[in-house]
C-alpha cells in the first residue's frame, strides 16, 4: 500500500479555454496521515486544488493519485469516490436549511449501504464528537456558524473517509469559532490518524496543520513548515 | 422522528414549500377532476347508448349506417325481410325505437314496436299480466322497473304525450335500460310516428355454428347502407354523437392533462432555480444523478399522487352533481369502474413525468461545482 496519501504531478488546469491558468504544473505529496495546509495569494489555484482533488472538476493535464490510485473519470465512480473516499469542507457549511443537523450528516450516507438505524447512530454520534449532542434537532438557522461548520465536518466524516479536505473551513468564523474547528481537525489527525489538506488564507489556521506548503502562480512555490513530530 | 430517507426528503421539501405545494396539488387536482369527470361522463353515455343494442337478445344489430344518433337510424323493412332470407340467420327482428320525454324526471323514455309474435325471440318476457295483441292500437306493456318507478300496474291507463295506453302487462329483459322502457305493437307505433315500413334496429341472431363475422360482412356487402353493430368500437359507425363525445372526452382530457403538467413543470422548473446550489451540495457529498432525479420526480410524484386523490374524490362529487341535471336524469346513469382509477393515477404518472422529467435531468446533469457556485 502506498505510504502517500496523495500525490499530484505536473497538474494544469485550464479555464476560459486556455485563457485563464489556475495550477500551471503543481507537484504535491502528501503523506497519510498528514495535516497540510495550502495557503497563498488570491487566484493562485488553492481551491482549484481542492476541486481536482474532491473530483468536483477535471484536471486539463496531470496526474492525481490518492491512496495509490488514479482519480476516476467516469462519472458514476467520481460519485462514489466523493461519497466513500473524501471529506469536503467548504467555507460556507452547504447546509441543507429544511434538514436538522442530524439528518445533514444523515443524507452524506444515503445510497452507501449503509442501514438506517446505523446511519442515524453514527450521525449522532459524530454530532456528539463535534460538540453538538444537545444540538442535533436544530436546523441551520437556528445554530451558529461555527456550530453549522462543525455539523459540516460531521457530514464531511459521515462515511469515515481517509482523506478530508477542507476549503478555508474558517473563513466565514469568528476567532473563538475558527479556534475550535481548527482543534478538532487536529484531533481528526492525532486520533484517527486522517489525512487532512486545508486550503486557508489565515496564518494562524494553518500554523496549525503540520505543514504549510505556498502556492503562487498555480504552483508550488515553497514548504514553508517542516512536519511536526 | 426516523432516520431521513428519500421519502422523509421529499415530504419535508414539500412540507418547506407549502403554499406552492398546495397550489400545484390544486392545479392537478383540477386537472384530474376533468378528466374524471369526462371519462365517466363519457363511459356512461355510452353505456347508455349500448344498452339499447342489449335490450334485444341477438348477434348482433344492424342500423343505418352514419346518423348522428342511433335513435334516428332508419332501416327499411325490405332490408329486414333481406336479412331474414339469408340462410345463416336463424331471426331477425326489426324494432322502432322513439324517444319520449314523459316529464321532467323521466326526459328520455324509450317506446319500442316490437310485433307480438315476436317478443319471446326478442328476449322479453312477461312477468305480470298478458302481452299486448298484434294489431292493438292503445295497448302496451311497461318494464317492470318504469311501473314501479311511476308506481303503475297491469289494467292501468297511462298518457304519453296526447295519447292514452292501457297497460296490459310487465316484462322483464334481464337489461335495466329496457326494463326502464315501455313495448307496443311496432305496426302501432309505425303509425303513431308515421314511418310505415320502416324500423330502427335488426336484431340479428345467426343460426348455431354460423360465422357471425361472415354473416356481418355480408350483410354489409348486399346492404351498404346499413351498418353492423356487435361491439363498441362498432357504435361509432351507427352513432356520431358518440364519436363526437369521445372525441370531446380525449380532447377535454389532453387539455386537463397539459394544465397539469405546465403546472407541475412550473413549480419544478422554480424549484430547480432556487435549489441549484443544494443540489450542487448533495452531488458535492456523494449522491449520483440517479439520486437527484429520482429526488425531483419524487417530490412531483407526490404532489401529483395527493392531487390525483383530491381530483378523483371531487371528480366523483362533480359527476354526482351533474347526473341531478334535469336534461341528464334518465340519460346519464354515473358507472365508476376501477378504471376511472387507473385512468386517473395514468395520467397523474404523466403529469409527472411531462411535468417535472426536464426540471429533474437539468437538475442531476448541472456539475456539481457549477451548481454549488449558483446564487
Amino acid at each position: 500500500m502506498s505510504e502517500h496519501a496523495v500525490v499530484v504531478t505536473a497538474l494544469v488546469k485550464e479555464f476560459d479555454r486556455g485563457r485563464i491558468r489556475a495550477l500551471t504544473g503543481l507537484d504535491l505529496v502528501v503523506d497519510r496521515g498528514e495535516f497540510v495546509a495550502v495557503t497563498g495569494p488570491s487566484g493562485c489555484g488553492k481551491s482549484t486544488l481542492i476541486h481536482l482533488l474532491a473530483a468536483l472538476d477535471q484536471p486539463t493535464s496531470g496526474s492525481i493519485a490518492v491512496h495509490g490510485q488514479p482519480l476516476p473519470a467516469d462519472s458514476g465512480a467520481r460519485d462514489r469516490y466523493r461519497r466513500q473516499s473524501v471529506g469536503l469542507v467548504f467555507q460556507l457549511h452547504n447546509l441543507l436549511p429544511n434538514l436538522t443537523a442530524l439528518q445533514n450528516v444523515e443524507i452524506a450516507m444515503m445510497g452507501t449501504g449503509v442501514k438506517r438505524r446505523a446511519q442515524r447512530e453514527r450521525a449522532a454520534t459524530l454530532l456528539g464528537e463535534v460538540g453538538l449532542a444537545e444540538r442535533v434537532t436544530s436546523r441551520p438557522a437556528q445554530l451558529s456558524g461555527g456550530e453549522r461548520q462543525r455539523v459540516a465536518i460531521a457530514r464531511a466524516l459521515a462515511n469515515d473517509p481517509p482523506l478530508l479536505l477542507a476549503d478555508e473551513p474558517t473563513g466565514s468564523l469568528d476567532s473563538d469559532s475558527a479556534d475550535g474547528v481548527l482543534g478538532f481537525l487536529q484531533t481528526l489527525r492525532m486520533e484517527r490518524n486522517m489525512t487532512i489538506l486545508m486550503v486557508t488564507h489565515d496564518t494562524r489556521a494553518a500554523e496549525t496543520a503540520d505543514r504549510t506548503v505556498r502556492l503562487r502562480d498555480g504552483r508550488l512555490e515553497a514548504e514553508v513548515a517542516e512536519v511536526q513530530p | 422522528m426516523g432516520p431521513v430517507n428519500l421519502v422523509d426528503l421529499i415530504r419535508q421539501n414539500l412540507g418547506a414549500r407549502k403554499a406552492r405545494s398546495i397550489l400545484t396539488g390544486t392545479a392537478v387536482a383540477i386537472g384530474i377532476l376533468t378528466i374524471v369527470a369526462l371519462g365517466v361522463l363519457t363511459s356512461s353515455l355510452r353505456q347508455t347508448a349500448l344498452s339499447v343494442l342489449r335490450i334485444g337478445r341477438a348477434d348482433f344489430s344492424v342500423a343505418q349506417e352514419g346518423v348522428s344518433d342511433l335513435l334516428y337510424s332508419a332501416v327499411d323493412t325490405t332490408d329486414l325481410d333481406h336479412v331474414r332470407s339469408l340462410p345463416e340467420v336463424e331471426s331477425a327482428i326489426g324494432v322502432l325505437v322513439s324517444p319520449i320525454k314523459l316529464d321532467s324526471d323521466h326526459p328520455l323514455f324509450l317506446k319500442i314496436g316490437v310485433p307480438a309474435e315476436s317478443l319471446t325471440e326478442f328476449g322479453v318476457n312477461v312477468v305480470e299480466g298478458r302481452a299486448y295483441a298484434t294489431d292493438a292500437q292503445d295497448e302496451i306493456m311497461l318494464g317492470y322497473r318504469a311501473a314501479s318507478d311511476l308506481g303503475l300496474k297491469p289494467g292501468d291507463s297511462m298518457q304519453m304525450e296526447d295519447r292514452t295506453y292501457t297497460i296490459t302487462g310487465l316484462f322483464s329483459t334481464g337489461q335495466v335500460f329496457g326494463d326502464k322502457a315501455s313495448m307496443m305493437p311496432l305496426t302501432a307505433l309505425q303509425a303513431e310516428e308515421r314511418q310505415p315500413g320502416t324500423v330502427t334496429l335488426l336484431f340479428v341472431r345467426v343460426v348455431p355454428g354460423a360465422d357471425i363475422e361472415a354473416v356481418r360482412a355480408r350483410i354489409e356487402s348486399d346492404l351498404p347502407q346499413v351498418a353492423t353493430v356487435k361491439t363498441q368500437t362498432d357504435f361509432g359507425r351507427v352513432d356520431r354523437n358518440l364519436v363526437l363525445i369521445n372525441a370531446a372526452n380525449l380532447g377535454g382530457s389532453v387539455l386537463a392533462l397539459t394544465i397539469g403538467a405546465v403546472g407541475v413543470m412550473n413549480t419544478t422548473l422554480l424549484s430547480f432555480f432556487e435549489r441549484t446550489r443544494e443540489f450542487g451540495v448533495l452531488r458535492a457529498v456523494g449522491w449520483s444523478r440517479k439520486r437527484i432525479v429520482a429526488l425531483v420526480l419524487g417530490e412531483a410524484a407526490m404532489v401529483c399522487l395527493i392531487g390525483a386523490v383530491v381530483g378523483v374524490a371531487l371528480g366523483f362529487i362533480a359527476v354526482r352533481l351533474l347526473a341531478r341535471l334535469p336534461d341528464l336524469v334518465g340519460i346519464f346513469t354515473p358507472t365508476f369502474s376501477a378504471g376511472v382509477f387507473w385512468r386517473a393515477l395514468g395520467f397523474a404518472a404523466l403529469m409527472t413525468l411531462l411535468g417535472a422529467l426536464y426540471p429533474a435531468l437539468r437538475a442531476a446533469r448541472r456539475e456539481p461545482l457549477e451548481a454549488m457556485r449558483h446564487e
